[in-house]
């Protein structure tokens, strides 16, 4: 369970996430949505404490996190995947997934240097391991490419087979979908819900599909410069009207735009088309 | 027996190979700039110098303390600048390469040799038994072994040079037709000249005194094997440790830090690991440096001994291994070749560094292996062979 309380990060004088709160559970999808430049992705990273948070307090099963260096919290068991793909390029598909593996199976830098049996008994279980993963996902034929040479779909997948690895308990994913077509888009998130049925874990989602977003998340934070303006299931969350407000501009708002030619909003509307 | 010049040359091969290798380690794999690397192979000759000389430890254990004193500096400098993303280690090294060559030079000149340099230091021959069989059989194999390592080295080299003029003209002309007609320009230089060639060939390397009368001294031989097997072990740990756990977790901060921590792999610990043991091959080939030169003196250990070690990284390519073999032998022979252009010699150097950012960024080598690449080869000849079989049977078939 991932308990995020009253956590606002500040770069000098911009409030990027300012008191927010909200709770994942295990087994539970809950989904982060917010017009750009709300500071989502801020979020993820002051769970993650890349940006550590400025005031609240982060917990993961009962344990306080914030304080912990980034890698610590993530061997915690929070995984996360980024939203422009940050893959280790030069590396193969397989060496992608063994970064991830690593702190799993420990060993000195001396057996790694001498080759001893325990080193070699553990590389033959992170191998093993990482070409499970790797079928799991559907990325087997492609264990010895370049993770760079990988089609943009694959290096999404290879993402979340990263993020895997790091054997989560609760699952951050930005914009999974971001890029992909409707039937790529069901075939992810039938993924996700192998992952979860797997492993029992927690997913926090950041998502712009809001047809995705309504359709699988049970719970659902909308926030507006970093803070929380609206939570809870779809329902109420579609019909509440500061989040419409956030999305569409207040009433007066939009008549004014309406006269103006709303050339800003037609050509969001062509981007969602595609 | 090779004489003693081309002898040194050899053995100076060797460090620089170990020196290139322990800077390709943090600058190809780990992507942290060390500009000041001079400064650790100083520490390294300047520990086993002294520790031998003025403490009266054995050879073996001076090296060692050099490699200990090698982390301990390394660590000093690390700690600080790791923790940082971006390139403050090259500024610290830098800086730090200099100090280590300012405070030698004013350390007590009766131990240290100040600015005259470090004489005496016990030489390896001292310490190296010499078996008593003396016929043939092992000095001819080292000749043969040496001999085409050269050889294939020649070839390499100017495979590359037509790659590069390749690279020049290719803007214009399909590539296919200018590499058959390049290799045929080489044929036929190598047989209008191919007396005047052999001749140049075998004076420089004075293979033919050495085929006459198979013989290198029996020192000799055994100092040649000694380095070899240093050089061997070197790269079998760094191999060991690149297909390792830490290994793997350092080539991934190279390619993206943030994704590495967010991964759970702790990056200053790794960075600085890594630090450490590329900074400890450095000791050691300082140490050997010191076991192997007559004298050496603080300007030894410049700047420019940090840029040439660049050099042979970039030239063979950051991130491989082989590629740094590659460098650091031609940069080391290139070196001996160029005596004669005097402090020209750096521009030519600038030249080389120039041309091959422009026409081949990656190094010779890139990042990939000489063994991947012959592994490579061979398997899309292979798949064009069997290609071709299919090709050819389903013609058959229609």
């Amino acid at each position: 369970m991932l308990e995020v309380k009253n956590v606002s990060v500040v770069f000098g004088g911009l409030v990027a996430v300012s008191e927010l709160s909200f709770t994942v559970n295990a087994g539970q999808i809950v989904g982060l949505i917010g017009p750009n430049g709300a500071g989502k992705t801020t979020v993820f990273n002051a769970i993650l404490a890349v940006y550590p948070p400025t005031e609240g307090e982060v917990h993961l099963n009962g344990e306080r996190i914030d304080n912990l260096p980034t890698h610590r919290i993530c061997r915690l068991g929070i995984g996360r995947t980024f939203q422009n793909i940050r893959l280790f390029k030069e590396m193969t598909v397989l060496d992608n997934v063994k970064v991830a593996l690593g702190h799993n199976h420990r060993y000195s830098f001396f057996d790694a240097l001498l080759r001893t049996p325990r080193c070699r008994r553990l590389e033959r279980e992170v191998e093993a391991d990482a070409r499970e993963i790797l079928d799991f996902f559907d990325l087997g034929d492609f264990a010895m490419d370049k993770a760079s040479s990988l089609p943009y779909g694959r290096q999404k997948y290879l993402e979340i087979a990263r993020a895997y690895s790091t054997c989560p308990k609760m699952l951050l994913l930005d914009e999974p979908a971001a890029g992909l077509n409707d039937t790529e888009t069901a075939a992810l998130m039938d993924t996700v819900r192998a992952i979860m049925d797997r492993t029992g874990c927690g997913v926090l989602l950041i998502e712009h599909d809001m047809r995705l977003v309504m359709g699988i998340c049970e719970h659902i934070v909308a926030i507006e410069y970093g803070a929380k303006i609206s939570e809870g299931d779809a329902g109420h969350v579609k019909s509440d009207p500061k989040v419409i407000e956030a999305y569409l501009g207040t009433q007066d708002e939009r008549d004014r735009e309406v006269g103006e030619g709303m050339q800003a909003t037609s050509s969001d509307g062509e981007d969602t088309d595609e | 027996m090779i004489n003693p010049y081309w002898e040194l040359i050899i053995l100076l091969c060797l460090i620089n190979i170990i020196f290139a290798v322990s800077l390709n380690l943090i600058l190809g794999y780990n992507g942290q700039f060390s500009l000041g690397h001079a400064g650790f192979l100083a520490i390294g000759a300047y520990a086993s110098g002294v520790l031998t000389c003025s403490f009266g430890w054995p050879l073996w254990s001076g090296i060692v303390g050099a490699i200990l004193f090698s982390i301990i500096a390394a660590l000093i400098i690390g700690y600080p600048c790791l923790r940082l993303r971006g390139d403050y280690l090259a500024i610290a090294t830098l800086g730090f390469a200099e100090i280590i060559r300012i405070v030698a030079l004013a350390l007590p000149a009766e131990t240290f040799g100040g600015p005259t340099g470090m004489k005496d230091v016990d030489d390896f021959t001292k310490y190296i038994t010499i078996p008593q069989s003396t016929n043939g059989i092992g000095n001819f194999i080292f000749t043969i072994f040496f001999a085409l390592l050269f050889i294939g080295l020649l070839v390499w080299g100017i495979w590359a040079f037509i790659n590069l003029i390749q690279r020049l003209i290719d803007r214009r002309c399909a590539w296919p037709y200018w590499k058959w007609s390049m290799l045929g320009v080489i044929l036929a230089v190598l047989i209008i000249f191919h007396a005047r060639l052999w001749a140049a060939f075998t004076k420089i390397f004075q293979f033919q005194e050495s085929f006459r009368r198979v013989s290198f001294e029996d020192s000799q031989w055994v100092l040649f094997a000694l380095f070899l097997l240093i050089v061997v072990a070197v790269t079998w740990l760094i191999r060991n440790f690149l297909n390792s756990i830490p290994g793997r977790a350092v080539i991934a901060i190279r390619d993206d830090e943030i994704a590495a921590t967010n991964l759970g792999v702790n990056c200053t610990w790794m960075k600085l690991q890594n630090f450490m043991f590329g900074c400890a091959m450095a000791g050691l080939a300082g140490a050997m440096l010191a076991h192997t030169i007559p004298i050496f003196k603080p300007t030894d250990f410049n700047f420019f001994k940090s840029v040439d070690v660049l050099l042979m990284v970039v030239l063979g390519g950051m991130g491989s291994i082989t590629g740094s073999f590659i460098g650091a032998t031609i940069i080391t022979f290139l070196l001996e070749a160029l005596r004669f252009l005097g402090r020209w010699r750096l521009v030519f150097y600038s030249l080389i560094l120039i041309m091959f950012m422009i026409f081949r960024p990656g190094g010779l080598m890139g990042t990939t292996e000489i063994g991947q690449l012959l592994k490579r080869r061979a398997e899309t000849g292979l798949k064009r062979l069997l290609g071709d079989k299919q090709s050819t049977t389903d013609e058959e078939a229609n």
